[in-house]
C-alpha cells in the first residue's frame, strides 16, 4: 500500500513535472526573439568588424553588457506583464504629450533606418550566393509581410524562434576556427578600454547594436500581445536572462572567428558580408556559407520584428487597435503601418549605390540617443508603485540599470558631440 | 465650446489679480449626464488646492480669475460623485463595449453653460494632438482649401464612467455603433440644462448647427427657448424651420412676443405664417405646410422636371407634384415615378390622377389621419373652398399626430 502511495506520488510527480516544462516551453518567445532580433545585421556585422580589428581585447565588453541586457528587458517585460500595457501606450499617459510626439517620431524614424539596415543585410547575405537584391529582397519582404499580416500571435512566433536557431551557424563558425581559447578567456576578463576617437566609436556601437529602443518597445508588447499572466511571468524571466545570455554568446563566438582567422592574418572586414568573403579562403567555403546564413536569418527576424514594433508603438501611443491576431479589417491602422515599415524600406535597401554604411550610422545615432531616453522613461515607470504596485523595481536592479544608464548618457553624448571634434 | 487641454496650465489669479498657481485639472460632478465643473484643482507652489465654482468669477483659456483671496483656497478630499477630469480621463485608451481599442482621448470638449460649465464631448481628432503639441498651424494648413478643420467628437454619454482596472476608458456602444456627434445630440445636451442655460448654449453655436438641433428639441423646450433667445437669433432659428414647424412654435408663444418674431421675418416667410396661423392648430390648415412641389396644367413632363428641379430646395417632398390651373386650383396630381417614366414632350394633364383626394383646409386631424391610412398616401393636400391648394401634409407629420409626440421622443431614452 505504502509502495503504491509512493508509485502514485512519484507519477503525479513526474506529470506536475512534465506540465510545467510545458508551460515553460510554451512560454517561451519574447525574450528570445527580442534578444535574437537584437543580433541584426548591424549587429553581426559591428562584432564581425570589432574582432577583426580588435581581435580578442574588446569581448570584456559583451560580458559587462549581459546582465545590463537582461535586466532591461526584463524591466520591460515586467511593466508589460503588470500593465498590461506596451510601453508607448504608458509613456503617452504618464508624460506630456510633447514628448511622447517626439519619442514616437524618433523611434519610428529610427526604426525605418534599422529597418532599411536589415534589408541591406538581406541583399548581402544572398550576394553570398549569388542571388541578387532585386530577386531576394522582394521575395523575403513579401513572405515576411504576408506572415505578420495573415498569420496569428503563434505561428509568428513560431517562425521567428525557428529563425533564431539558425544562429547556431556562427557557432559552428567559431568553433571550425579554431580560436586560441586562452586569449578569449583574457579578453573577457581584463577591461581594456582605449581613449581614440574610433575605438570608443566601435564601443557605443556595439552597446548600441546589442541594446535598442525597439528591442524595449518590442519585448513589452510581445508580452502584452501574447497575454502572460504574472503567475506565469517567471517563465519569461528566466526565458529573458536565457536569451540575452544566448544573444551575446552567439556574438562572442563571432568575434571568436573573426578575430582567431581574420585578427591573426591582419584582414581588417568592415561588414559582415565581407568578413563572410574573406573567412572563406582562410577556412573554407563552409565559413562564407555559415556566416551568409546566419546574416540572413537575422536580418530576416529583424525585419520581421521591427514593423511590428513601429506598429505597436504608434498605435499604443495613439490609441489605435493593434495585435498580431487581428486583421487588416479589425485593425487597419496597425496593419497599415507593417505594410508601410515593411516594403518602403525594402524598396530603398533596392537603390543602387545607397550608402548602406551611413545609413546604418545614421540609424545607430539615433537609437543610440533614444536609448537612454527610453530607459529613463522605463526607469521612471518601473519605480512608480501607481503603476507597478508591488512590482517595483528592488535596488539590484536600479543599481544596474540606473548605473548602466548613466554610462550610457555619457556614451550618447560623446556619440553625438564627436562629429564636432573630429 | 473649449478644450480642456488648453485651460490645464493656465494661471489662476485671485481677487486682487493676483497669481496664486496654475490650473492642475478641472473637478467635475458625475451625476448629470454631461459632467458640471464643481471645483478647479489648483497648483499653488507644488501643492494642489481647490476652488470651488462659485468662487470663479472668468474661466478662459487665458487664464482664469477667483471671487475670493488665494489663501482662501484649501486642500479638499474629492466627493463620492467628483472626479478629477484630465486625470481620469485625458490620454486615457478608449475601449468599446467589445474590448476593442478605439482611439485614445485626445481632448476633452466643454460647453459653457450660462454660468456653468459642462463636459460635452471627447474629440478624437489628429488635429487634437497636432494643437496640442503645439503644432495647430500645421493641421489648418493641411486642411486648407477644405472646410475648416473640425473636431471629431464624441457624445460624453457614450462614455462609462466605471473605473476599469486597466485605467482605460470604457465606451457604453460596440465602436461599429459609434456615431460622432450630431447636432441632435447637441439637443440631447440642451435638455438637461436649465432654460436659461439652455438659450446660453444655443447662442454659442454656430446657425446651422443650431438650427438643427433646435429642431430636434421637444417643442415646448423650443418655444421657451424662443423667449428667451435673443431677437436675430430666433429669427435665424424660425427662418430655418419648416413653415409649418414654425407656425405651430409661433403658435405657442405669447401674443406679443409673436407678433414681434413675425414682423421680423422677410415678407414671404411672414405672409406664410400669417395664413397657416389663421387656422385653427388642430385643423389641417394649421398641420399643413405651404411648402409643395407644384406645376402648371399645361406643361410637358420635361418642363415638369425642369420646375421640380428649381424648387427642389423649398418643398417638404418631390415624391408628389401637384398639377394647379391658372387660378390655382388642385387639377390632378403625379407621383415622381409617374414622371420619369413619361416620355418628355408629354403634357402632364394627360399623364396626371385627376380629382386627387384632398381635404379642406377646416378638416379634422382625425380626418387627415384616416384619409392617409386609407389611400397609403405619403402626403394628402389641403384645399379651400374653391378647390384652391394651401399646402400639403405629410406622413410623418400625420404620424407625429396619431404618436404622442412626448412618447415618440422620451422612448429611448428612458433605458439610459
Amino acid at each position: 500500500m505504502a509502495q503504491s502511495l509512493r508509485r502514485l506520488d512519484r507519477r503525479v510527480a513526474r506529470r506536475v513535472g512534465r506540465s510545467r516544462l510545458l508551460v515553460a516551453l510554451a512560454m517561451l518567445g519574447p525574450g528570445l526573439i527580442a534578444a535574437n532580433a537584437g543580433n541584426d545585421a548591424g549587429g553581426i556585422t559591428t562584432w564581425s568588424v570589432i574582432g577583426s580589428r580588435y581581435g580578442y581585447s574588446m569581448i570584456w565588453i559583451l560580458v559587462l553588457i549581459t546582465p545590463v541586457l537582461a535586466v532591461v528587458q526584463e524591466m520591460n517585460a515586467r511593466v508589460g506583464v503588470v500593465t498590461g500595457r506596451g510601453l508607448a501606450g504608458l509613456i503617452r499617459e504618464n508624460f506630456s504629450l510633447k514628448v511622447t510626439a517626439l519619442a514616437i517620431l524618433a523611434t519610428a524614424l529610427a526604426n525605418f533606418g534599422t529597418t532599411v539596415a536589415e534589408f541591406s543585410g538581406i541583399a548581402a547575405a544572398g550576394s553570398l550566393f549569388h542571388v541578387p537584391p532585386y530577386v531576394g529582397v522582394p521575395v523575403v519582404a513579401l513572405a515576411v509581410w504576408l506572415l505578420v499580416t495573415r498569420g496569428s500571435y503563434h505561428k509568428v512566433e513560431r517562425v521567428l524562434l525557428a529563425l533564431g536557431f539558425v544562429l547556431v551557424t556562427y557557432v559552428i563558425a567559431g568553433l571550425i576556427a579554431g580560436p586560441d581559447w586562452g586569449a578569449a578567456a583574457r579578453g573577457a576578463v581584463t577591461p581594456r578600454p582605449q581613449f581614440d576617437s574610433l575605438w570608443l566609436f566601435t564601443a557605443i556601437a556595439a552597446v548600441g547594436t546589442t541594446l535598442t529602443p525597439w528591442g524595449q518597445f518590442f519585448i513589452q508588447a510581445a508580452v502584452v500581445d501574447k497575454k502572460i499572466t504574472l503567475r506565469q511571468y517567471v517563465y519569461t524571466k528566466y526565458e529573458i536572462y536565457a536569451g540575452s545570455v544566448i544573444m551575446t554568446g552567439i556574438d562572442f563566438f563571432i568575434v571568436v572567428a573573426c578575430a582567431s582567422v581574420l585578427y591573426k592574418e591582419g584582414v581588417v572586414v568592415e561588414s559582415a558580408q565581407e568578413a563572410a568573403r574573406a573567412l572563406e579562403p582562410l577556412l573554407g567555403l563552409a565559413a562564407r556559407y555559415l556566416f551568409g546564413v546566419g546574416l540572413l536569418a537575422v536580418s530576416i527576424l529583424a525585419a520581421g520584428v521591427l514593423p511590428l514594433a513601429t506598429a505597436y508603438v504608434v498605435c499604443e501611443a495613439f490609441g489605435f487597435e493593434s495585435g498580431l491576431d487581428t486583421s487588416f479589417r479589425e485593425a487597419p491602422v496597425f496593419n497599415g503601418i507593417i505594410t508601410f515599415f515593411m516594403f518602403v524600406p525594402a524598396v530603398v535597401a533596392m537603390i543602387p549605390g545607397l550608402p548602406l554604411v551611413k545609413v546604418i550610422l545614421v540609424a545607430q545615432t539615433l537609437n543610440g540617443v533614444l536609448l537612454p531616453v527610453i530607459l529613463l522613461f522605463t526607469l521612471r515607470m518601473v519605480n512608480n508603485p501607481r503603476v507597478m504596485g508591488e512590482h517595483v523595481n528592488g535596488p539590484g536592479r536600479n543599481a544596474i540599470a540606473w548605473g548602466f544608464s548613466v554610462v550610457l548618457v555619457g556614451l550618447s553624448a560623446v556619440l553625438v558631440l564627436s562629429p564636432l571634434f573630429a | 465650446m473649449f478644450f480642456v487641454s488648453k485651460l490645464l496650465g493656465s494661471p489662476v489669479k485671485d481677487a486682487e489679480e493676483k497669481t496664486v498657481g496654475s490650473l492642475y485639472d478641472v473637478v467635475v460632478s458625475t451625476r448629470p449626464a454631461y459632467p458640471r465643473v464643481t471645483a478647479l484643482a489648483v497648483k499653488r507652489r507644488g501643492k494642489l488646492v481647490f476652488a470651488p465654482w462659485d468662487t470663479v468669477s472668468s474661466f478662459e483659456e487665458s487664464g482664469t480669475l477667483l471671487r475670493i483671496a488665494g489663501g482662501d483656497l484649501a486642500e479638499r478630499a474629492l466627493a463620492r460623485d467628483e472626479l478629477m477630469l484630465a486625470d481620469a480621463f485625458l490620454d486615457k485608451q478608449l475601449v468599446d463595449t467589445e474590448g476593442r481599442k478605439v482611439i485614445r482621448v485626445n481632448d476633452i470638449q466643454l460647453v459653457r453653460t450660462g454660468r456653468h460649465v459642462h463636459v460635452a464631448a471627447v474629440d478624437v481628432s489628429s488635429g487634437a494632438i497636432l494643437r496640442r503639441v503645439g503644432l495647430a498651424r500645421v493641421s489648418e494648413r493641411l486642411t486648407k482649401g477644405r472646410q475648416k478643420p473640425r473636431p471629431r467628437l464624441i457624445d460624453w454619454r457614450d462614455v462609462d464612467l466605471e473605473q476599469t482596472d486597466d485605467s482605460s476608458v470604457r465606451l457604453t456602444v460596440p465602436r461599429t455603433k459609434l456615431e460622432l456627434l450630431h447636432p441632435a445630440d447637441i439637443a440631447d445636451l440642451v435638455h438637461e440644462l436649465s432654460p436659461e442655460e439652455r438659450a446660453a448654449v444655443l447662442d454659442a453655436l454656430d446657425d446651422e448647427v443650431a438650427a438643427d438641433a433646435f429642431e430636434e428639441m421637444h417643442p415646448s423646450f423650443q418655444a421657451s427657448l424662443l423667449i428667451d433667445l435673443p431677437d436675430d437669433k430666433a429669427r435665424e432659428l424660425l427662418g430655418n424651420m419648416s413653415p409649418d414647424d414654425a407656425a405651430d412654435l409661433l403658435a405657442d408663444l405669447p401674443d406679443e412676443r409673436r407678433a414681434h418674431l413675425i414682423a421680423m421675418m422677410e415678407k414671404d416667410d411672414a405672409d406664410d405664417m400669417r395664413e397657416l396661423l389663421s387656422y385653427p392648430e388642430d385643423s389641417a390648415g394649421g398641420i399643413m405646410t405651404p411648402d409643395f412641389a407644384w406645376v402648371k396644367l399645361d406643361a410637358t413632363a420635361a418642363e415638369a422636371l425642369e420646375s421640380l428641379r428649381a424648387q427642389d430646395e423649398e418643398v417638404e417632398t418631390v415624391y408628389y407634384i401637384y398639377v394647379l390651373d391658372r387660378s390655382e386650383k388642385l387639377r390632378g396630381v403625379f407621383s415622381l415615378r409617374q414622371l420619369l417614366m413619361a416620355p418628355p414632350e408629354r403634357k402632364v394633364r394627360d399623364f396626371m390622377t385627376e380629382n386627387p383626394v384632398a381635404v379642406r383646409t377646416d378638416a379634422t386631424e382625425e380626418e387627415v389621419t384616416q384619409l392617409i391610412a386609407k389611400y397609403n398616401l405619403l402626403a394628402l393636400p389641403v384645399v379651400d373652398e374653391e378647390e384652391r391648394l394651401h399646402g400639403i401634409i405629410t406622413i410623418d407629420d400625420a404620424i407625429d399626430l396619431v404618436l404622442p409626440l412626448a412618447w415618440k421622443k422620451r422612448l429611448p431614452r428612458i433605458f439610459h
